[in-house]
């Protein structure tokens, strides 16, 4: 009878056994006094060595210097509390290269509930480091070419710029102003409009490599935001007309708080932007208001709209709800937008529906919190 | 005083030819006597030669080669017979990135407009 059971036993280990060694992953167990006495076939033959040579704490010879003490002390101290531990090492092949592992470990227990020690299992997450290193790295290739181009192009604009500005004067200066120096005067108007476009686009790019470097430090001041939104308001008027569209505010008479001015305004101006670029040619109305210790602006079109699914998507870089070919731009301005707003501590949202119009709101807190100047007023 | 009342025009201190050139040509045409150099070492140069009117402000790029905008700053404010001689930085680089590391009376970013330049400059020339 007991031969039976324990032929019976020897076969279920047995097959346990196979299971464990033919399994993809390095499976290690260990006893209640944190010594390993298991390591499957997979772990061999990853690391080359014997049992016996794994035993105990052999193990721990194969694991790179640099993170030994740090898995023993994730080791230890999770043992110590019999805790669920996961830790990331870099444990040497039988060929002698180290390798990124990802090792979780589990407590376990006797079927009457006593702690028997620990069990884990490891996987090569080498390549996946890899990856996510080279991601990083063409990140940051890609922000430091767009930080040297956007200064290169400013270099032959500066030059245009005051060449064509110079001229614009000289042209004011002729004592008769004939047709001629109009329709010169006219074009060199136009060229220098050019010039603002190009200029605003290489601003814009380098806003994505200056934010994602994480390199945009607020300047808050006194702000009324009214005033501030008055002024955009001033400023898009005429491409307004020009669209198609008219802007009205609705604002208390003043609305104080502390914020980056060019920054605010920067976002003001591009929500005011895509609204009279996407507005249809239908009226644009912009809200300011207080609300509970802090400030709200939305803007209003009754344009094209954004489906739900780009809802979700315009607030990233180089994104954008329509095709490239039919309005121009780079994508960029509201994910910059939402840099901004994010780094004042404020909010910014998008509530839309095709065809019918989209309401972009961003709220700000009275005081943005690099400020310093938490608490009451 | 004396050093005040006996100054001269701009300096203009860019290593771009195209933009010097541009800036020449504006800055004359308003009537201001101009004299450029090609970066900060050039500059220093002109400012210490003897005998020559000092500018009354000078108009500093600062990423140059041989001596950048920094550098020139900063030997500048350490030379007395020179220090006193206001300094408008003309940039590319972001505020951020300028602001911190060079002390200056004014600073503007390219492109710039010229009307903006024209008043900056309006206030230490004579």
């Amino acid at each position: 009878m007991t031969t039976t059971l324990e032929l019976r036993l020897g076969e279920v280990e047995a097959r346990f056994r196979t299971m464990a060694d033919s399994a993809p992953v390095l499976l290690w167990m260990a006893d209640t006094d944190a010594l390993c006495t298991f390591f499957n076939q997979t772990w061999l033959d990853f690391t080359g060595r014997t049992l016996e040579q794994e035993w105990g704490v052999g193990w721990a010879e194969g694991v790179h210097f640099e993170d030994f003490q740090r898995c023993v002390d994730t080791y230890m101290a999770a043992f110590a509390e019999r805790r669920p531990f996961e830790m990331e090492y870099r444990l040497r092949r039988a060929d002698g290269a180290f390798r990124w592992v990802l090792d979780r470990g589990a407590p376990r227990y006797a079927p009457d509930g006593r702690f028997a020690g620990y069990i884990g299992s490891c996987v090569d997450i080498t390549d996946r480091k890899d990856l996510e290193l080279d991601l990083v790295r063409a990140v940051r290739v890609r922000d430091e070419f767009l930080s040297i181009a956007s200064h290169e192009l400013r270099t032959p604009l500066t030059a245009l710029r005051l060449q064509l500005d110079g001229l614009a004067r000289s042209i004011e200066r002729q004592p008769q102003r004939d047709l001629a120096n109009g329709r010169l005067a006219a074009s060199t108007g136009d060229a220098l409009s050019q010039v603002e476009r190009l200029t605003t686009l290489i601003e814009r790019l380098l806003d994505i490599s200056r934010f994602s470097e994480g390199r945009v430090t607020l300047m808050p001041e006194d702000v009324d935001l009214v005033g501030l939104v008055r002024g955009v308001v001033s400023a898009m008027r005429e491409p307004a007309r020009v669209a198609g569209s008219t802007l009205t505010l609705t604002a208390p008479a003043a609305l104080a708080g502390r914020w980056d001015r060019m920054r605010i305004e920067q976002v003001v101006t591009n929500l005011v932007t895509n609204a009279v670029k996407f507005g249809g040619r239908k009226p644009i109305e912009l809200d300011v208001a207080a609300e509970a210790g802090g400030a709200r602006v939305s803007v209003r079109d009754h344009g094209i709209g954004i489906d739900e699914q780009d809802q979700r998507r315009i607030f990233a870089r180089f994104e954008r709800g329509v095709s490239a070919r039919h309005f121009g731009g780079l994508g960029l301005g509201l994910w910059v937008a939402k840099q901004i707003v994010d780094a004042h501590a404020g909010t910014i949202s998008v509530a839309s529906k095709p065809g019918v119009g989209s309401i972009f709101t961003m709220t700000l807190p009275l005081s943005s919190h690099e400020d310093g100047a938490g608490g009451a007023p | 005083m004396s050093a005040a009342t006996a100054c001269a025009g701009v300096l203009v201190v860019e290593d771009d030819a195209d933009i010097t050139e541009a800036l020449v040509q504006v800055l004359e045409s308003e009537g201001m006597a101009v004299r450029a150099a090609g970066n900060g070492q050039i500059a220093l140069d002109l400012l210490r030669a003897p005998g020559s009117p000092l500018p009354c402000v000078i108009l500093l790029d600062l990423m140059m080669p041989v001596m950048d905008g920094w550098t020139f700053r900063s030997t500048q404010l350490r030379d007395p017979t020179i220090a006193h001689i206001p300094v408008v930085i003309l940039t590319a680089g972001g505020p951020a990135a300028v602001t911190d590391r060079v002390r200056a009376d004014a600073m503007l970013r390219k492109p710039v407009d010229l009307e903006t330049l024209l008043a900056t400059l309006a206030r230490y020339v004579t």
